[in-house]
């Protein structure tokens, strides 16, 4: 893939993969700046292995839980600082806010393959196989996985109220 | 289906700051990661080269040094020749292969120095 077609494909994605990011890391905006960034190098490093058949966002959002994955290993001792996580750009309204917030906080709750999944199925609409694909899992297991996602989601969005 | 959730994460488009701001510092970042790549494939040409070096090094003295202790042999011991020297005598091939694999790794010591100066 030429670096031309490559920042062509990111252009269109780039919201998306950013957008799942920030809900994956519960709000935290820097981390999550900071998660896309390296998910697109990896993806550009890796360009040669895109395989055109599956969309290139299914595919930027298996690098992008990967390299999640791979940072909360990292970072293994370190806990979510769940009241930093919050600040939102002050030309967001009110509202926006604070619903965005009360998500980010329930989202930040739910453990990580329910939470990637239910982003997925939320955020960027993809399908089971695709979800699957991203998670190295299977369509069955995704769909267990959504059904107590939201389950889990209602209960905490709901102890937000 | 109805399900309540869809309509809350439909409204959720959190401001992401500028899209074309956040595609230049990734393209500065692809040049910056192409310009690396390239070091490295020069560095691992480099000591790919240097390695040929070593080996044919380490082959030419190991002939010449086989060669040399072929055609001078040591003279044999006379029968009060201390112990030692009948043992150098036993041991002189391992001795021999031990000097060249010395050699040869001395060599690749200095070729991989040579490396890291280009780095």
């Amino acid at each position: 893939m030429t670096p031309e077609r490559f920042v062509e494909l990111v252009k269109e994605e780039q919201e998306v993969l950013r957008r799942f990011l920030l809900a994956l890391c519960g709000g935290d905006r820097p981390l999550a700046e900071d998660l896309a960034q390296e998910t697109l190098l990896k993806a550009w490093l890796a360009s040669a292995q895109y395989v055109e058949r599956y969309r290139f966002r299914t595919w930027l959002c298996k690098i992008a839980y990967r390299t999640y994955v791979d940072h909360l290993r990292r970072h293994a001792h370190t806990p979510l600082p769940l009241d930093e996580t919050m600040p939102l750009p002050a030309s967001e309204r009110a509202d926006d806010s604070f619903r965005h917030e009360a998500l980010h906080r329930a989202l930040a709750r739910l453990p990580l393959k329910e939470r990637t999944a239910v982003c997925l199925f939320y955020l960027e609409e993809q399908s089971l196989r695709e979800i699957a694909l991203a998670t190295g899992s299977n369509p069955i297991a995704v769909k267990k996985l959504l059904s107590r996602g939201r389950e889990h989601l209602r209960k905490l969005l709901n102890n937000e109220r | 289906m109805n399900d309540d959730l869809k309509p809350l994460f439909d409204s959720y488009r959190p401001e992401l700051g500028d899209a074309d701001e956040y595609t230049e510092r990734l393209q500065r970042k692809m040049e910056a990661l192409r310009w690396m790549k390239q070091q490295a494939d020069e560095q691992r040409r480099l000591f790919r080269r240097w390695l040929v070096v070593a080996f044919a090094t380490g082959a030419v003295l190991g002939a010449v040094a086989l060669a040399y202790t072929l055609m001078h042999p040591l003279p044999h011991p006379a029968p009060d020749a201390s112990r030692l020297l009948l043992v150098l005598q036993q041991l002189r091939p391992a001795l021999v292969a031990l000097a060249v694999a010395g050699l040869s790794a001395l060599t690749a010591h200095l070729a991989t120095g040579s490396g890291r100066v280009a780095e």
